[in-house]
C-alpha cells in the first residue's frame, strides 16, 4: 500500500498553478538568495506567490528576506506564514538555530510528511529552494512535482560547471522540465555557462554579478531589491514568467 | 487542526486501495498511532468519522493501536525508549515532534554516548496498518 501521505500531498499541491525548483546540485551558489529575491520580485507582480526553503539542514531563506521565528497556525495543516506578500514555508521555525543531523531515510520522511501538511491554498506559483545536491530530498521533490519547472544556478566556475552538468543529464534523461540557466557571481572572461547552455540545448537565462550590498542587504527586504543582484534578477524574470506560460 | 489533514490522507488513501480492488465498501481501517508524534486520538476519530460520510468507508469501523517509541544509536548501539515526551522536552519542542516527527533529532540524544546520530525503529507516527474491504 502505497504512503498515505502521499494522498496528503496530493491534495496539498492541487491548487498551486506553477512550480519553480531553483536547483544546482551544487552548494554555495546562491540559491537561495535567487529563490528568496525572485519570490519577492514575483509577489509584487502577482498574488499567490509561495516560498518553499527545503534545506532541513541549514535554511537560510527567514534570514534573507528577515521573516522572524514564527509559529504556524493551524488549518487543515499548516498555514505558511504571510510575509508582505509572500508566503513562507521552512522547518526553522520548528528548530529555531539547533542542528537537525537526519540520514537519508529520516529526512526522506521528514519532507513527505512537512508537504503533506503545508495548506498552501490557492497559489500562481510556488518557488522551492532546494538543498544542495541530488541526494533523498531532491529525489523526493521531483518525483511529487513532476509537473515542476527547474531553473539552475551555477557560478561562472569550473568546479560548478561539473556539477550542474551532472544535474542537468540527470533532468534532462527523465523528461523535467527546464527554465533555463542562471549564472551567479559572474567572472567576466570565462564562457563555461554558455557551453553548458549550448551543450543541454537550455537558454542562458542571464547573468548576476558578485554584489558586495547583498551581505549588507540579507535581512531586509526593500534594500535587497534595490542591490544589483537583485535588478540582474529583475532583468531574468520575463523570461522565467513566459517559460510558465507555455 | 493538523489531524484533519491527516485523517483526509487516510481517506483518501484507503478509499483509493479499495477502489482498485474494486471493492464495494470499506468494513474497517487499522491505524496505528506512533506515539512520538502525540496525536491526538478523538481528534482524529472526528475528523475521520466526519470526512468517511461520504465514501465507501462510510461505515468502516476505524480502530486505533497504539506504538510505542523506539530509538537505536548508530554510534554506541544502544537502543532505548521514551514513555512521555514532556519529561525531557518543552510544549515548543514536542509541537514541533507532532508535526514532523523527525525533528527529534534537534531535540533528544541517545541516553547512553550523547550522539545525535541514531533511528526512530519504532512509534514513529500514524500509518494504516491494513483495511478489510467487501467485494
Amino acid at each position: 500500500m502505497r504512503d498515505y501521505r502521499e494522498y496528503g500531498i496530493k491534495r496539498k499541491l492541487s491548487s498551486i498553478r506553477n512550480i519553480i525548483c531553483v536547483d544546482s546540485g551544487k552548494g554555495g551558489v546562491g540559491k537561495s538568495t535567487i529563490a528568496s529575491i525572485l519570490s519577492l520580485i514575483l509577489s509584487k507582480r502577482f498574488d499567490g506567490v509561495g516560498l518553499l526553503d527545503l534545506d532541513f539542514h541549514g535554511p537560510t531563506c527567514h534570514l534573507i528576506l528577515g521573516i522572524p521565528r514564527f509559529q504556524y497556525e493551524e488549518e487543515d495543516g499548516i498555514r505558511p506564514y504571510r510575509h508582505d506578500n509572500i508566503l513562507f514555508a521552512s522547518v526553522y521555525p520548528f528548530v529555531g538555530d539547533k542542528y537537525i543531523a537526519m540520514r537519508g531515510k529520516a529526512l526522506s520522511n521528514a519532507l513527505i510528511e512537512f508537504l503533506a501538511i503545508i495548506n498552501w491554498g490557492d497559489l500562481h506559483v510556488l518557488v522551492i529552494d532546494m538543498p544542495p545536491g541530488m541526494g533523498d530530498v531532491f529525489l523526493d521533490v521531483v518525483r511529487y512535482f513532476p509537473q515542476a519547472r527547474h531553473l539552475i544556478i551555477t557560478t561562472s566556475s569550473i568546479l560548478s560547471i561539473s556539477t550542474v552538468s551532472r544535474l542537468l543529464r540527470f533532468l534532462i534523461d527523465h523528461g523535467y522540465d527546464i527554465i533555463g540557466i542562471i549564472e551567479n557571481m559572474k567572472i567576466e572572461g570565462l564562457n563555461h555557462v554558455e557551453r553548458l547552455a549550448r551543450e543541454y540545448d537550455i537558454k542562458h537565462l542571464g547573468n548576476i554579478p558578485v554584489d558586495q550590498q547583498l551581505e549588507s542587504s540579507y535581512g531586509k527586504a526593500d534594500l535587497i531589491t534595490q542591490t544589483r543582484a537583485a535588478k540582474a534578477i529583475e532583468g531574468i524574470v520575463d523570461n522565467i514568467i513566459g517559460a510558465l506560460q507555455k | 487542526m493538523h489531524e484533519w489533514a491527516l485523517a483526509q490522507a487516510i481517506i483518501d488513501a484507503a478509499v483509493d486501495v479499495a477502489t482498485r480492488e474494486d471493492a464495494r465498501r470499506i468494513v474497517e481501517i487499522n491505524i496505528v498511532l506512533g506515539e512520538l508524534q502525540t496525536i491526538d486520538k478523538e481528534i482524529l476519530r472526528v475528523a475521520l468519522e466526519n470526512i468517511k460520510k461520504d465514501t465507501i468507508a462510510r461505515d468502516a469501523a476505524i480502530n486505533f493501536e497504539s506504538e510505542k517509541m523506539r530509538f537505536r544509536c548508530n554510534l554506541c548501539g544502544h537502543e532505548w525508549g521514551l514513555d512521555k515526551l514532556d519529561d525531557i522536552l518543552n510544549e515548543n519542542e514536542i509541537e514541533s515532534i507532532h508535526f514532523i516527527p523527525e525533528l527529534v533529532h534537534a531535540f533528544v540524544r541517545c541516553p547512553n554516548c550523547g550522539g545525535s546520530d541514531y533511528e526512530i525503529v519504532a512509534g514513529r507516527g500514524v500509518y494504516i496498518k491494513s483495511i478489510r474491504v467487501e467485494k
